[in-house]
C-alpha cells in the first residue's frame, strides 16, 4: 500500500521536522546558554547555543531574592487551584450544553456569545471584586477567569462528537446524565481533557496581569509578576532616564533576564510532555466494544 | 366562557410542558446552575461599565459617569479621518494574519500525524511550542537582532550572496510579513495541540477498513482525519473571525517606529498614542463598542456561513 | 411516585429562580456599595483612633501623634531595587514619628496604570508616589494642598531654603496637586560620550562644537570603514534628547505629545519640530548620515546590540548617562581591545551656545488621595505627609542612613558611603537600596547638596563640577505647560496631535536619512504641521501661559 510518492514525502516530512526542530529549539537554547554565561561574552556576541564565561551569578542573583521564592510558591497555588476550578466549570458548562435540545440552552448560549463579544473594562472588574470583599484573596485570580469562552466551545465541539449510542445504552442501565457524564463521558474524553488542562494550566501559570490588579501585598504576587518586572522593567528604567537603574549592577540585565526566564518557564514546559501521554489513538475504541 | 376555559387550558397545558420539560432535563439543569451565575455575575455585570461610552466621565466621581454625552465620543472618532485609515491597517492585518496563520497548525498537526516514530513525534510536539513561553518583549528582541543590517544573520546571509542588507524593521511593506512570520514561529506548535487531541479522538478501525477499501494515506487523510477533526477547525475559525479585529497590542506597540508608523498603527496603539486614555474611558470604551458591533456582525455571518455549509456552528 | 417527582420539579425551579436572583443581587449590590466606597470614607485602615494613648518619655521632633495611626502608601517599584518588608526604613518610619506605613508595592512597569485604575475605582491609598507627569489629569481624585500648606511647615520651609518658586508648583487656577521633590541641586549625568583612546590616537583635542565632532568621526570612520561612529538606542527621543541642545532645540524626552514647549533658556514657547533650530539639527544629521557617520539602527536596535558595536570598534560616539559605559570597556578588555571613553561637554553650534539636556532638580512626584480629607484624622495624616517627605531629619535617616553604619563625615564635612557601599569602591550605588531601602528616590523629597554627591562615583562628580563651571548645565524650573490645559481642553487636542506627531516623526527620520531634501522639503512640511494643527495649538499654549502669568502676579 505504501507508494513510492508516500516514501518521498514521509523523508521530505521528517526533515522538515528537524527544521521545525532547529527553529524553535535555537532561540531557546541561546536564552539558557546566555543565562549561564558572563556579561562580557553577550556584549562580545559570543554566545551561541552553548555558554562562554560560564557563570552562575545570575542565577545566585535571582534565588537570593526570597520574594522570588514566595512567588513561586504563589504562582504554583494559583495555577493548581485556577486549573481545577477552571476544569470543573468548563466541563459540567460544556457538557449540558452539548445537548442541543436542552431546555432554556439558546438563552444560556446568548448569555455566553454576549459575554464573549463584550467585555466590561477592568474598572468594573475591579469594582465587582472589590464589593465581593475579594481584594487580596485568591479568589480574585481563581473565580473570574473560571472558564474561558474557546475552551468552552472546544470541549462542546468535543463532547458532540461523542457517539450518542453510549449515553442511551447507560440511560437505559438507570444512571442519569450526572452519573453518566462523571462515569462515562469524561473516562472518554482524556484527550480534550489534557488539552483543556494545558490550556488552562499555561494560561494561569503566565497571568501576571490578575495578580496585578486584585493583589495588595507582595506576598501574593506570583512569580511571572516578577519576571515581567525585570523584562519590561529594565528597558523601561533605561528609557525614563533613571541613572540610578541604569547604572552597573554587576550584571548586566541580559543574564539576569534569561536565568529568570529560564527558571520560570522550566516547570510549565514540563506540563506538555506529561500531557502528551493522554492524546494516544483510540481511546474510544475499548469503551465501544465493552 | 368555553372560549376561557379553553384559552386557561392551554396556558397551563404550556405550562406543564415547559415543567416536563425542566424536568426531563433538570440534571443538565443542575449542572448549568453554577456556571450561569458565573457568567451573569462575572461577565454579564461589568457590561453595565460601557455605559461610561454615552456619558462623560469625570475623575474621582462615579465610574459610571456624570452627565449624558450622546454619542460624542463616537463622533469624536468617526469624523477623524486617521482613525478609518488606522482601522483600515487593523481590518489588512487581522483579515492577511487570519488567512495565513489559521490554516497553518491544522497542516502542522497533520504533518506530524504522519511521523510514525513515536519519540521523534513527541519531541517534535513538545519543541515545536517551546516559543509560546517567550514573553512579546524577548520575542521582539530576538526579531531586531536576526534582522538588523549590520549584526542580523538574516542580513548577513543576504549579503554573502551579494544583496544588499535590507532594513526590515524600517521598511513599511516588511511589516506586515515579519508581524505574521513571527506569529507563525512563536504559535503554530501551540495551536496545533487542539488539532492534535482531535486526531488522537478519532477511532482508529476507520483507517484500518479504509485501507482494505484501498486507500492510500494521503486518501485517508481527506477522507478520514479531516472530516473528523472538521468540527473542532470549525468551531475555531467561527472563535478567531469573531476576534479578527484584536492584534496583539504590546507586539506592534514595540516593533514600530516613526518609519513604519503609518503602515502598522491599528487601533489599540492609536488609541494608546493620543494619550487620550488618561482617565478618560468614555473615548476607549467607544471605541470597544464600535469594535463589539463589528465582532458581533462578523460572529454571526461566519456562524450561520458554518450552519449552513457543515453540520457544526457555535451555536 | 409522581407527586415526588412534582415537587422536585417545583423545587428545581424555585431553586433556578432564586439563584438568578442572586446572581443579579450579588450584582446590583456590588454597585450601590461602590458608590459608598468612591464616597472616600472606606479607608478603613487608616486614621482610626487608638484609645490607649502610648507615654514615650523621649518623644522625637518628627513625632506625629501620640495615638497609634496607620497610612497607606503605593509604592512605586524599581525591577533593580525590589521591595522587602524586611528594609529597616520602615521601622525607622514607624519609630520616628509613631505612625504605621502600610505599603502596597506597585512594580515600575505598570505603575501608572494601577495608579489609574486604583484612582478610578476609588481605592487608591493615602500617599501614591510618582504620581506620574501633570499631563496626566487626575482632577477630583488627588488632593490639592494649596489651602493646607499652613500644616505642611517643613515643605514650606524647604521651600525657602531651597529658593523654589511656589507659584511655579501651581496650576493654572492656583491648585497644586503635586508634592515635589525639594532639591538645593539637580545633578545632570547624561552626557556624549566619546573614545578618548582615539581622540588621543588622532592627536585631537576634546570637541567642543558639532563640527569638532564631526572631524573626529570622520577619523574614526577613516580608521574603521566598516563603522558607523555615531549609534544610539531607545529610538530617535533619545538622540534628539542628547543632540537637541545644541541647536538650542528642546525634543524627544521630556517634551511629550504636543511637542509645545517653554525653552529653559530663552523662555520662548515654540513648536519645536518645526523651528529653525530643528532645522538646522536635521541638516546636521543629514550631513552625519551623506558622510556614514551615524548609524542608521538607531531608531531599532537593542541594548546588547548596541553594546556589541560599542565594545568592537563599530561604534565611538554615543549619548548616555554615566556610568552605563563601563561594562562594555569591561568587555573589550576581555576582548584584548583597551578602549576608554570620556564624557564631553555640551557642544556649540553655529545656532547657539550648546546646553545640556533639560532636566528638573528633583523630577518625581507623590500625590495625596482626595479621600483623606473626609479622614477624622486629617490633620495628622497630612503632618505625617510632611514629615516624612520633606523633614530634615526624617529625611537624613532615610537617604543617608545611620551615621557611622551607612555613611561617615570627614572633617572637610564631607559625606562619604560606609566603605562596603562606597561607589568609587567599585561597588553598585543600588546595593544599599537593595539591601536597607536607603536612599530610595521615590521617598526622597528633601536633599541637600552635600547629599545629593554621595552616591555618585568621583569621575561623575567631577564631569558635573565642570558642567556647572562651563555654565551650560540645563535645569529647567519652567511650570509644565500641560499642566495648564484642563480636561476638556487636551482631549480635544489629542485627537488630532497623534496624526500630528506621525507626521512630524516620520518627516525627521526622512530629512536625516536624505528621503527628503530639507532645502527644498521644509516649507512644505512647516506647512502641513500647521494644517495638522500645531499653529492653532502654539496659540493656545501661548494664551494659556499669558492668562496664567497674569493670575500668578
Amino acid at each position: 500500500m505504501i507508494t513510492r510518492g508516500y516514501k518521498i514525502f514521509k523523508y521530505t516530512n521528517y526533515a522538515f521536522m528537524v527544521f521545525v526542530i532547529l527553529l524553535t529549539l535555537t532561540p531557546f537554547l541561546n536564552v539558557v546558554s546566555m543565562s549561564f554565561s558572563s556579561n562580557s561574552a553577550i556584549i562580545l556576541g559570543e554566545v551561541g547555543i552553548i555558554p562562554k564565561g560560564f557563570n552562575l551569578g545570575a542565577y545566585k542573583r535571582v534565588l537570593a531574592d526570597p520574594y522570588f521564592f514566595t512567588g513561586y510558591k504563589n504562582t504554583i497555588v494559583y495555577t493548581c487551584c485556577s486549573t481545577l476550578v477552571s476544569l470543573f466549570m468548563t466541563t459540567i458548562c460544556a457538557y449540558a450544553l452539548s445537548k442541543k435540545r436542552l431546555t432554556g440552552r439558546k438563552a444560556i448560549m446568548s448569555l455566553i456569545i454576549l459575554t464573549m463579544i463584550i467585555s466590561g473594562g477592568l474598572v468594573p472588574n475591579f469594582i465587582l471584586i472589590k464589593s465581593l470583599g475579594w481584594i487580596n484573596k485568591i479568589w480574585a485570580i481563581i473565580i473570574p477567569g473560571a472558564i474561558s469562552h474557546w475552551n468552552l466551545f472546544i470541549t462542546i465541539a468535543f463532547f458532540q462528537t461523542l457517539p450518542n449510542s453510549l449515553e442511551e445504552a447507560a440511560e437505559i442501565d438507570g444512571l442519569n446524565p450526572i452519573q453518566i457524564f462523571a462515569k462515562i463521558v469524561l473516562p472518554l474524553s482524556k484527550p480534550i481533557l489534557a488539552t483543556i488542562t494545558l490550556y488552562y494550566a499555561v494560561s494561569s501559570w503566565n497571568n501576571w496581569f490578575g495578580p496585578w490588579v486584585y493583589m495588595t501585598t507582595k506576598d501574593k504576587y506570583p512569580v511571572t509578576l516578577y519576571l515581567r518586572s525585570l523584562i519590561v522593567g529594565a528597558e523601561l528604567a533605561a528609557r525614563e532616564g533613571d541613572v540610578d537603574a541604569m547604572q552597573k549592577a554587576g550584571f548586566s540585565p541580559t543574564t539576569i533576564r534569561t536565568a529568570t526566564i529560564v527558571l520560570v518557564s522550566f516547570p510549565i514546559l514540563m506540563v506538555y510532555p506529561f500531557i502528551q501521554k493522554y492524546f494516544v489513538k483510540g481511546v474510544m475504541i475499548g469503551s465501544i466494544k465493552g | 366562557m368555553r372560549l376561557q376555559t379553553d384559552k386557561k387550558n392551554l396556558i397551563l397545558k404550556k405550562k406543564y410542558t415547559l415543567l416536563r420539560r425542566i424536568n426531563k432535563d433538570k440534571y443538565y439543569l443542575i449542572m448549568l446552575i453554577l456556571p450561569v451565575l458565573y457568567f451573569l455575575i462575572f461577565h454579564l455585570f461589568p457590561i453595565f461599565g460601557n455605559i461610561i461610552a454615552f456619558r462623560k466621565y469625570i475623575p474621582g466621581k462615579s465610574i459610571f459617569g456624570e452627565k449624558w454625552t450622546g454619542f460624542y465620543y463616537f463622533n469624536l472618532f468617526i469624523n477623524d479621518p486617521t482613525f478609518w485609515r488606522v482601522f483600515k491597517n487593523n481590518i489588512i492585518l487581522s483579515v492577511i494574519s487570519l488567512i495565513i496563520t489559521f490554516p497553518i497548525p491544522v497542516i502542522f498537526a497533520l504533518l506530524l500525524n504522519e511521523i510514525t516514530f513515536m519519540p521523534f513525534k513527541r519531541l517534535t510536539q513538545t519543541i515545536s511550542y517551546l516559543p509560546r513561553f517567550f514573553s512579546t518583549v524577548i520575542v521582539v528582541g530576538i526579531i531586531v537582532d536576526l534582522l538588523s543590517p549590520s549584526t542580523g544573520a538574516v542580513n548577513n546571509l543576504l549579503k554573502s550572496l551579494g544583496f544588499e542588507p535590507i532594513f526590515f524593521m524600517t521598511e513599511p511593506e516588511w511589516f506586515i510579513p515579519i508581524y505574521i512570520a513571527s506569529d507563525i514561529w512563536q504559535f503554530t506548535g501551540w495551536n496545533s495541540i487542539i488539532y492534535l487531541a482531535a486526531i488522537s479522538g478519532i477511532n482508529p478501525e476507520m483507517y484500518d477498513s479504509a485501507s482494505i477499501d484501498g486507500a492510500n494515506r494521503f486518501q485517508q487523510t481527506t477522507n478520514i482525519t479531516l472530516p473528523c477533526i472538521a468540527n473542532t477547525i470549525i468551531v475555531l475559525l467561527v472563535l478567531s473571525v469573531g476576534h479578527i479585529l484584536s492584534v496583539s497590542f504590546e507586539k506592534i506597540l514595540l516593533m514600530q517606529n516613526p518609519s513604519i508608523r503609518s503602515a502598522s498603527e491599528v487601533l489599540s496603539t492609536y488609541v494608546y498614542r493620543m494619550g487620550i486614555e488618561n482617565m478618560n474611558y468614555s473615548y476607549s470604551t467607544a471605541i470597544g463598542i464600535f469594535n463589539t458591533v463589528i465582532s458581533f456582525t462578523l460572529l454571526f455571518t461566519t456562524n450561520l456561513l458554518a450552519k449552513k455549509y457543515s453540520e457544526t456552528s457555535l451555536w | 411516585m409522581k407527586k415526588k417527582r412534582k415537587t422536585l420539579q417545583r423545587i428545581i425551579v424555585v431553586f433556578m429562580a432564586v439563584a438568578m436572583i442572586a446572581g443579579i443581587l450579588a450584582a446590583c449590590g456590588g454597585g450601590s456599595k461602590q458608590n459608598e466606597t468612591t464616597t472616600g470614607a472606606e479607608e478603613k485602615t487608616t486614621g482610626k483612633a487608638e484609645e490607649t494613648t502610648v507615654q514615650v518619655p523621649n518623644k522625637p521632633s518628627t513625632w506625629v501623634s501620640d495615638s497609634k495611626l496607620e497610612v497607606t502608601m503605593l509604592f512605586h517599584e524599581e525591577a533593580n531595587t525590589p521591595y522587602k518588608a524586611e528594609w529597616p526604613i520602615w521601622k525607622y518610619i514607624e519609630d520616628m514619628t509613631n505612625v504605621k506605613l502600610k505599603v502596597q508595592v506597585s512594580p515600575a512597569t505598570d505603575h501608572i496604570n494601577k495608579v489609574k485604575l486604583l484612582l478610578s475605582a476609588g481605592s487608591a491609598p493615602d500617599i501614591i508616589t510618582r504620581i506620574g507627569s501633570a499631563g496626566v489629569k487626575y482632577e477630583e481624585t488627588i488632593l490639592d494642598i494649596a489651602p493646607y500648606l499652613d500644616k505642611m511647615p517643613n515643605m514650606m520651609s524647604a521651600i525657602n531654603k531651597f529658593k523654589y518658586d511656589i507659584k511655579l508648583m501651581k496650576n493654572a487656577d492656583g491648585r497644586i496637586f503635586q508634592l515635589p521633590q525639594l532639591f538645593e541641586v539637580g545633578i545632570q549625568t547624561h552626557a556624549l560620550f566619546i573614545r578618548s583612546d582615539l581622540r588621543k590616537e588622532f592627536g585631537m583635542e576634546v570637541p567642543k562644537t558639532v563640527d569638532d565632532l564631526f572631524d573626529y568621526m570622520k577619523k574614526c570612520k577613516e580608521k574603521y570603514p566598516d563603522s558607523f561612529p555615531l549609534s544610539q538606542i531607545w529610538k530617535e527621543d533619545h538622540l534628539y534628547y542628547g543632540l537637541g541642545p545644541s541647536f538650542g532645540t528642546w525634543l524627544g524626552w521630556n517634551v511629550g505629545q504636543d511637542q509645545i514647549d517653554i525653552s529653559p533658556i530663552t523662555g520662548e514657547i515654540k513648536h519645536w519640530p518645526s523651528s529653525n533650530e530643528t532645522r538646522e539639527m536635521l541638516r546636521y544629521l543629514n550631513k552625519l548620515h551623506k558622510n556614514g557617520l551615524i548609524d542608521p539602527e538607531f531608531v531599532t536596535q537593542t541594548d546588547d546590540a548596541w553594546k556589541n558595536k560599542m565594545a568592537t570598534n563599530k561604534a565611538f560616539v554615543s549619548w548616555h548617562w554615566m556610568g552605563s559605559m563601563d561594562d562594555v570597556v569591561k568587555a573589550a578588555k576581555e576582548a584584548g581591545n583597551d578602549i576608554e571613553f570620556e564624557p564631553v561637554l555640551p557642544l556649540d553650534s553655529s545656532v547657539t551656545h550648546g546646553w545640556s539636556c533639560k532636566t528638573w532638580r528633583g523630577g518625581l512626584v507623590w500625590g495625596i488621595n482626595a479621600a483623606i480629607k473626609d479622614n477624622p484624622r486629617f490633620d495628622d495624616i497630612l503632618k505625617f505627609i510632611d514629615i516624612l517627605y520633606y523633614n530634615k531629619e526624617m529625611q537624613e535617616r532615610l537617604y543617608l542612613g545611620i551615621k557611622d553604619e551607612h555613611y561617615t563625615e570627614d572633617t572637610g564635612g564631607n559625606l562619604l558611603r560606609a566603605e562596603k557601599y562606597d561607589v568609587n569602591k567599585g561597588v553598585s550605588s543600588n546595593l544599599i537600596k537593595r539591601d536597607f531601602g536607603i536612599s530610595l528616590n521615590d521617598l526622597n523629597g528633601y536633599r541637600e547638596k552635600k547629599w545629593a554627591y554621595i552616591d555618585y562615583d568621583k569621575r561623575t562628580l567631577d564631569f558635573v563640577s565642570a558642567l556647572v563651571d562651563s555654565g551650560k548645565v540645563t535645569i529647567s524650573e519652567n511650570v509644565d505647560l500641560r499642566s495648564l490645559l484642563t480636561n476638556e481642553e487636551s482631549e480635544r487636542f489629542s485627537v488630532k496631535n497623534a496624526p500630528r506627531k506621525e507626521y512630524i516623526d516620520s518627516m525627521m527620520l526622512n530629512f536625516i536619512f536624505g528621503r527628503n531634501n530639507i532645502d527644498n522639503d521644509w516649507d512644505a512640511y512647516v506647512k502641513e504641521c500647521e494644517n495638522k494643527g500645531s499653529k492653532e495649538l502654539l496659540e493656545f499654549y501661548k494664551k494659556k501661559y499669558e492668562e496664567y502669568k497674569a493670575n500668578q502676579k
